[in-house]
Formats: C-alpha cells, structure tokens, sequence
C-alpha cells in the first residue's frame, strides 16, 4: 500500500468531562503532530463537531449534565455527520459496548486505555483519509458503486453517507465480491492489525449498511449473512 | 402419576366431590328412615282416632236381646261404622275370639289375627298394633252396646314404600345432579385457579433463572387470595426491578468515576516516560506532569476510601451505640480540617472554621468514628464551596430532643429542585463548579445518621436571609442520662 500522499496530521475532537484526561489526550495527540480541539460538554461536542471539520472524534459516554456520549453520537449521525467516532467508556460489558455501536459509533475503547491503543486507532483513520493515488478507481456492482478516492457510495445513482466503519467494511467486501469474509478480516479492514476487537461489531456495522444499501433490510441481497462465518458481497 | 394424584387439581376435585357425596347421604339418612317412620305412625294414628270417634255410635248399636250377640246386620252396621272413618279392612271378633265379622271375606279365609286380638283383650282400653307384611295391624278392644268385642283393623302399608321410593328416586337424581354441578364447578375453578397459579409458577421460575429482567408478570385482578400474592410477586418485581436499575446506574457512575482518572493517570505517566526515553526532558513540565498524577492518584484514593465506606454501608456493618460528646468531637473534627490547612500553603485563601461548642455538653447517643465520618464530609463540602476568607460555622446544641449539630456556609446554596438530589449516590450539587467531590459525601452521611435512628438534612435557613449558603443539619439520639456505653 502506497502512503505517500497520505496526510501526516488529523483534525481531533476530543469529549471528556474530566480535565485532566482532556489535557493528556491533547498532549499526546498534539506530541503526534495532530491538531486537537478538547471540549468538556455534550451540547459543545455537538456544536463543534457540526462546525469544524475533523478526521475523528474521540468521545466519552459519561459527561456529566446534559447529553451523554451516545446522544451526542446518535445526535450526529442524524445530522449525517460521518466523522469516525471512537467512544471512550468506563462499562467493559458487551451490552454497553453494543450500545454505543448501536449509537452510530465507529469503534469504543474502554478506561482505562493505553494511549498507545487510542493512538492505533487514529491512524487507521489517518491511513485512510485523503485522496490516495493508487488502485482507487470506482467499483460498481449491481446497484452499489463505491469511489474509494472520494469516498463516495451511489445506491442507483443516488448517494448514500456512509460512517467510516461502514465505508471500509462495504469497500473490502465489493473488493472481492462472492468471497466470504470472516469477522476478523472485516476488523482487519477496518482498524488494521491493532489489538483484539470485538467481533461482534462487525454484526452492527453490518446492520447498519443494510438499512442504507438493502431495499429491504431484513431480506438482504447485497450483504449476505454466511451463518457462523462471516458475509459476503453479491451482485442481486 | 402420583404426581398427578397430588396435584391441586384432582385434590380440589376430590374434595368437592366428596363433600358433595357426604352432604347427600347424611341428608338421605336423615330424611328417608324417619319418613317412613312418619308415614306408618300416621296411618296409625288415623284409624286409631277413627276407632276412637266410632266408639259413641258403636254404643248405640242396639243388639238383639235373645242371643246377646251381634248378630250379623248389627256386626255390619258396627263395621260400616268403622270402617267409614278409618277407611281400613276390619274384622270383628267377640270376647271368645270368634269371628263375628270378616266384611266380604268368607270367614275361614280371615288372616290370623288371633295373637293380636287376645292380647287386645288383655291389655284393655290401649290398642295393639303391629307391621306384618307390610300391613298394618291394629287390634282394639270395643264396646258394643255393652260387651266386648274386639276390632282388627288392617291397612296396607304399600303407600308408604311407594312414597320412600318416589322421594328416595329424586333424591338419587338431586345427587346426580348435584356431584355433576360440583364436578364441572370443581374443574372450572381447579382449571382457572391452576392457570393463575401457574402463572404464577412460572414468573418465579423465570426470575429465579433471568433475575429482575424478566418479563412481567400480567396484572391478576382476582380479588382473591391468590390475586394478591400475584400483586405481592409484581410489587417484589418491580422492586427487585429498581434495586437493579440502581446497582447498574450505580456501576456506570462508579467504573467511570475509576476508570476516568485512571485513563488520564496512565496517559500521564506514559507521556512523562515518553520524555524520560527521548531525552528530551523539560524538567518544568515533567514535574507539573508528576504533579498532576500524584493529585489523580489522592484523587483515586479518596474515591476508593468513599466506595469502601458505601460497601460497607450496603453490607450493614454494625454500628456502635454509646454516648458522646458532640461538642468535644465537632473540635477534635475541626482540629483535623485546622492542621491539613496549614499544611496546605494555599490555606491562606481559604474559609475559615469557627466552632460554636455547646454552653452545657450536648451529649448523644451515636457510633462515635461514624459521627465524626458526617463531621468530616459536611465540613469538607461546606470549606470547599465557601468564598475565601468568610467563615464556616459548626454549632453544636440540643434541639427538640436530639442533640444537633449544624455546618453552615456562605457558599451559593442549592437550589431548590437540587435540595433532596444531592443526598443520592453520585449526584454532586450545580453550584458546586465541579470542585472536587465525587457526590458520594452526603450520600454515606445520610446513611449513617439513619442507621444511627438520625437524620441528616438540608435546613431552609442560611446565615440569614441576605446571605444565601447552605447549613446542614445531624441530628442524632440524645444520651439517656446515667447511661453507660453499650453497642447495638
């Protein structure tokens, strides 16, 4: 894979109520050469996120008063904002992590984390952002084509506004359509080879991509569920 | 199948049968010996009057001298007599027993009646009477016109089986009936009472499998018993439900409130170890650096020490009971605040605390470490939220049968919809600005002052009306006097 046209530096959004996480998060994003912009509140989270562009928020679940982490992510996704958003939670069970996926979240990691975990994701976005100069022409298939370059997805010729998980997951299965892929390598494609993932993410990404691609949803015929191994991509 | 037989449903129907069955035959006993009784002393007593009524008449009856007997149109008339009343067979004999009058019967043909009659005569005026072949007999000593004779009356007694059978035959079909109704009544009520119950079962079992998240009972509004225990199981639910619902918020709130400072410690250190490999040091920042940890990490501490005391709390350990000085202990608690401060270079800039001790010593009946645990959260919040340089005051006295002790502040106060709020689990006050706590404080001390049979509250008055602030009120137990130390 090609990385030279590959931007170095990320515009960061970071969510906490607790200042001195803010300040360590900003140091050691900063320290990377990425830009970092740190806000305490929901309601701000939701007005900066709306404003500025960034790369990737990373956003806590628990914020004190007003709204917690999944309103603001739910409150963004129905904007159309797809900006990858990372959560950072102090709940450790699989409900509370389905939760925050369920919320349109791109991926959660869990207190306490080591930076370096956090600072592996951000560069799974930083890998993909940017307009890159190979192998990046359109895929079509069926209704569905994909501009990896302008990370651009049609449905019939209309667009549709895919979160950077689900755009990376639909982008590896059009790659080799009819290919059954197991969960592990959708994650791969995604996060990259960082550390263990939970697989089941993957189920709710995908749900969430047939809702957009399927005409119906629950009888899919694009994004085939292989019972107990993973999907694949098919022309309908 | 013994199982089967010991259900609820065939014992139910078991006993609803039986009981029916029962009820049936002691009422058929009860009812059908003493009707026949009843039927047979009846026809008795009918002919035994009629013979009594015919006696004038048969006095009258005026018999031919020569022979001195009846001869037989007088024996006729006598029976026409008799029988018109008694609507009974007769036969006539004279005193030496013989026949005189046998109606249409040909003499030789007459029953006989010979045991009956003679002891007719002997026993005089009273009548004998027997049941023979289902025939009544009843012989009776007469008077006609001057002599003895004696009367046998006889009267079938066919009526009175005829009728014991025609009541006896309903009575049979009213049982039937009857055991029918109770048994479809019986399944009915074993069907419907046995659904609930299962029902009921059932939620038990699936709460014992899946715990408060399973599914709700549906509402029963049977009034009776079993409608109410339905009720009883939902209300535990629902409880259970909510106790849940609270541990849960309870967890969230407590791993963020961990995991958060933490994240940001280990973020900290790994930073401050990135600098140290680099080479780079900028000592100024790595010690802000270590600073700012070792607070993260008193930070951490307190929060442990304050779940400690919450477990705890929740685990019931038991408390001590004994009198104490709250005068004595608000100083020693303050003494404490007054040393941390002057360890502290920035005291300077801080509330004063001015202790009001008691005119008289107010003594309370209390845990004392406990107390003292309350002293230390309520001064600890009221020195945090007081404007630097104004006073927080403690004041100790007895109040309407307690011994009292008040922390006031001149802080901002709490408004009124915060006033109950801030004495729950992790719920800090607005107008705190985020300094410090982890909304734990007021918590662990309300709990206390209850289990200690006091309260703890937020009182309406400040300093005065112009100054606005929060005063805190415990109020525990006042010793009884001459009391010595106990524990509960």
């Amino acid at each position: 894979m090609s990385t030279t046209e590959t931007p170095t530096s990320l515009k960061i959004l970071v969510v906490d109520d607790e200042e001195t996480l803010r300040e360590t998060l900003t140091r050691s994003f900063s320290r990377e050469g990425h830009s970092v912009e740190a806000v305490a509140s929901g309601q701000e989270a939701i007005a900066r996120a709306g404003a500025g562009h960034f790369d990737v928020v990373l956003l806590d679940v628990a914020l004190g008063a007003g709204p917690n982490g999944y309103e603001v992510c739910r409150t963004l996704r129905e904007q159309r904002n797809v900006v990858p958003i990372i959560m950072l939670t102090a709940l450790d069970t699989e409900a509370d992590a389905v939760q925050g996926l369920e919320a349109g979240a791109d991926d959660y990691v869990t207190k306490p984390f080591g930076l370096a975990e956090l600072r592996s994701r951000v560069r799974a976005v930083l890998r993909r952002s940017g307009p890159r100069a190979l192998g990046r022409e359109a895929i079509a298939i069926g209704p569905v084509t994909l501009d990896r370059g302008r990370r651009e997805v049609t449905v019939d010729g209309k667009p549709v506004r895919l979160t950077f998980s689900e755009f990376e997951l639909l982008a590896r299965l059009m790659s080799e359509p009819g290919r059954l892929l197991n969960r592990q390598e959708l994650l791969r494609a995604i996060w990259g080879d960082s550390a263990y993932r939970d697989p089941r993410a993957i189920d709710v990404h995908i749900r969430h991509l047939r809702e957009k691609l399927e005409q119906r949803p629950e009888e899919p015929q694009l994004i085939l569920t292989v019972r107990g191994a993973g999907y694949r991509f098919q022309e309908p | 199948m013994q199982g089967w037989l010991l259900g609820l449903r065939p014992r139910l129907l078991a006993a609803l049968l039986l009981t029916s069955a029962v009820t049936l035959a002691v009422a058929a006993l009860a009812l059908l010996s003493p009707l026949e009784q009843r039927l047979r002393s009846d026809g008795e007593s009918t002919v035994l009057t009629a013979l009594g009524t015919a006696r004038p008449e048969l006095a009258e009856i005026a018999v031919e001298p020569a022979t001195g007997r009846l001869n037989e149109a007088e024996a006729r008339q006598a029976a026409l007599v008799l029988r018109r009343r008694s609507q009974a067979t007769l036969t006539i004999l004279d005193s030496q027993l013989d026949v005189v009058y046998a109606g249409d019967e040909p003499t030789q043909n007459v029953p006989d009646y010979y045991g009956e009659a003679r002891r007719a005569l002997r026993t005089g005026k009273a009548p004998v009477s027997e049941v023979r072949d289902n025939e009544l007999i009843l012989a009776q000593r007469i008077k006609i016109s001057g002599r003895h004779y004696v009367v046998v009356l006889t009267k079938r007694l066919d009526y009175v089986a005829s009728a014991v059978r025609v009541v006896r035959t309903a009575f049979l079909e009213a049982a039937g009936a009857g055991l029918l109704v109770a048994l479809l009544l019986g399944i009915g009520l074993a069907t419907t009472l046995l659904r609930r119950l299962e029902r009921l079962r059932d939620a038990t079992r699936e709460l014992e499998r899946r715990g408060p998240e399973a599914e709700e009972l549906p509402e029963d509004r049977g009034r009776d018993e079993v409608g109410e225990l339905t009720r009883a199981f939902a209300g535990m639910q629902a409880r259970l439900r909510r106790q849940e619902a609270a541990r849960r918020a309870f967890v969230a709130t407590a791993s963020h409130e961990l995991r958060t400072p933490l994240a940001s410690l280990d973020g900290m250190l790994e930073l401050l170890e990135d600098d140290l490999r680099s080479e780079q040091l900028d000592i100024e920042d790595a010690r802000e650096r270590a600073t700012s940890a070792r607070a993260q990490s008193r930070r951490l501490s307190r929060l442990a020490a304050d779940l400690l005391d919450l477990s705890r709390l929740d685990a019931e350990v038991g408390l001590r009971s004994e009198p104490l000085e709250l005068g004595e202990l608000a100083r020693a608690v303050a003494a404490e605040f007054e040393l941390a401060a002057e360890a502290d270079r920035r005291a300077a800039s801080k509330a004063r605390l001015d202790v009001h001790p008691p005119a008289q010593p107010c003594w309370a009946q209390a845990d004392p470490g406990a107390v003292a645990q309350i002293v230390r959260i309520l001064l600890d919040n009221a020195l945090r939220i007081a404007p630097a340089d104004s006073s927080v005051e403690v004041e100790v006295g007895p109040a309407e049968g307690w011994a009292r002790l008040r922390v006031r502040d001149r802080g901002p106060g709490v408004p009124e919809p915060e006033r109950e709020l801030i004495f729950e689990r992790f719920q800090r006050g607005s107008t705190t600005g985020g300094h410090g706590g982890f909304g734990l404080g007021l918590a662990i001390g309300r709990e206390l002052a209850t289990r200690m049979g006091g309260t703890l509250e937020l009182l309406d008055d400040g300093f005065a009306p112009a100054h606005p602030g929060g005063c805190f009120a415990l109020c525990l137990p006042e010793a009884q006097e001459n009391e010595g130390s106990g524990s509960v």
